[in-house]
């Protein structure tokens, strides 16, 4: 039964009906991960463990762009976000802006349906605050890699909508007050909902 | 239907997935004790635990169940006087610089409900201790400092609490002795001031000159003042073991409640065998991370 439904699939892809477009804008918002290790390194000694957020979400801003040409199914699509996260709990709170690129493959799996899968490098400016008896915060630049597949419904010749699901890890250091440096290594699944708007449907060019 | 719920699909996934973050803390409390400036010992479970950096160390179980350690910087310090030579009979060169790790310093001299939750043992109640006292009912009680035991005790004591990630020891003669200074390095105590100034004195120590009847030890911290850091007794009440930089004997700091204030000035130590036991010698605790 499952190889019939991957032949279906993939017959589905290679169909020439549908051609793929990329040239969106697209807000999401989604979960972030929440588990993280961590160690503080103070002139005393150093702390470490593994410890976890009560909740995390992102929001992201970002455009996608497909390298296609006219009868295209896949295409390479290249993008870039701005994005903004918080997560909070475990006695504290972390923030952040962030920056990054991404490249992928994008699919027409039909006129109506689409799918991406997408490799993202990026950086977070963050800002750790931690409620504990002293008052311990600092900020830092985190990189963050992450890996993403995204399916896309289109609702008319302007708006879409989508949810995506992914991985991603976020390491870096904190540099905390009374010279304490907290090194963060945050990793897990993400998830989260997209709205597109794409300004232009006109295909590519045929030269 | 077109019509999409952005808003409930997003709820769906949080419900999918917020359980994968539920705090255990541990961040928060690894900060504080990698921040906080006083964190305490809990003797009966043997973990260290972040107190705060704004306390009263009145509380009973720190001179009971825990012992409340203050948090000492990492720096550059001085052993020794540069003032008031004349009368301490010190010169300029006595003094050395040294530069120092962060350590916890013990606020309190360990008591002998302290010690004996340690040990299992009162070696203030040996007999060879009989005569020390008119009255060593006088000098036995769960808040008066543990004395009679010799360093090694004392040292052996202090390696058999072994709290994770901690290291429970005696001072050396240098962390003692910054620890007991709190910064001030120009007078032969933490306070500012001179060797006849006794009516100064009592507010800070128990030394002999400090009343009328027969010297005893006292109740740890009592109604004398702390030092500059919090730190209280160093100077008198029960002389502290601390481990030299060298050599076999042990060092013993800060004078006691049986000898004038004088010879309980901070950089005065007394070197002794290690183990030799004394009525007027105890122990103060430190904790560092290994």
């Amino acid at each position: 039964m499952t190889w019939r439904v991957v032949l279906v699939v993939l017959a589905t892809g290679l169909a020439p009906a549908a051609e793929i477009v990329r040239r969106d804008l697209q807000f999401s918002l989604g979960l972030t991960p929440t588990e993280f290790d961590y160690t503080i390194d103070s002139p005393g000694g150093t702390f470490s463990g593994s410890d976890a957020f009560d909740y995390g979400w992102q929001a992201r801003l970002g455009g996608r762009w497909a390298i296609t040409s006219p009868g295209w199914s896949f295409a390479p699509v290249i993008g870039g976000d701005l994005s903004y996260a918080t997560s909070y709990g475990a006695g504290g709170e972390m923030s952040g802006l962030g920056l990054g690129v991404t490249g992928g493959v994008a699919w027409a799996i039909n006129e109506r349906w689409s799918a991406d899968a997408e490799l993202g490098l990026g950086f977070q400016y963050a800002s750790l605050s931690l409620d504990s008896g002293t008052d311990l915060s600092g900020s830092g630049m985190l990189l963050a890699t992450d890996v993403r597949l995204r399916v896309l419904r289109l609702l008319d010749r302007t708006w879409s909508v989508g949810v995506e699901a992914g991985w991603q890890q976020s390491s870096g250091t904190i540099a905390a007050s009374r010279s304490r440096d907290i090194d963060m290594d945050i990793a897990g699944w993400t998830a989260g909902l997209l709205i597109v708007w794409r300004g232009s449907m006109r295909p590519a060019a045929l030269e | 239907m077109r019509k999409f719920s952005f808003l409930s699909m997003l709820s769906v996934l949080c419900l999918a997935i917020n359980g994968c973050g539920d705090g255990t803390g541990t961040l928060k409390q690894d900060a504080a004790l990698a921040a906080d400036t006083y964190v305490a010992l809990d003797l009966e479970r043997n973990v260290v635990e972040p107190v705060g950096s704004s306390i009263s160390p009145d509380h009973a179980r720190y001179r009971t169940t825990h012992v409340l350690f203050r948090r000492i910087p990492a720096g550059t310090g001085q052993t020794g006087t540069d003032g008031d030579l004349t009368q301490s009979g010190e010169s300029a060169s006595d003094t050395t610089v040294v530069t120092y790790r962060e350590f916890f310093c013990a606020v309190f001299e360990l008591t002998q409900a302290q010690w004996e939750r340690l040990t299992g043992t009162a070696p203030w109640t040996s007999t060879i201790y009989a005569g020390a006292f008119n009255d060593v009912a006088q000098a036995t009680g769960a808040t008066l400092p543990a004395w009679g035991m010799s360093y090694d005790q004392a040292a052996t004591a202090a390696a058999s609490v072994r709290p994770v990630d901690w290291r429970v020891a005696l001072p050396t003669t240098v962390q003692w002795e910054i620890a007991a200074r709190a910064g001030n390095l120009r007078t032969p105590f933490s306070w500012s001031g001179r060797v006849t100034d006794l009516p100064l004195a009592r507010t800070f120590a128990a030394f002999s000159e400090a009343g009328t009847t027969a010297p005893l030890p006292r109740a740890v911290g009592g109604d004398r003042r702390a030092n500059a850091w919090g730190i209280f007794d160093t100077v008198g009440n029960i002389g502290e073991f601390a481990t030299p930089a060298s050599g076999s004997l042990a060092d013993v700091c800060g004078g006691a409640y049986d000898q004038p204030l004088i010879v309980c000035r901070l950089s005065n130590v007394l070197p002794v065998e290690r183990d030799l036991g004394h009525p007027a010698f105890g122990v103060r605790l430190i904790l560092v991370r290994p």
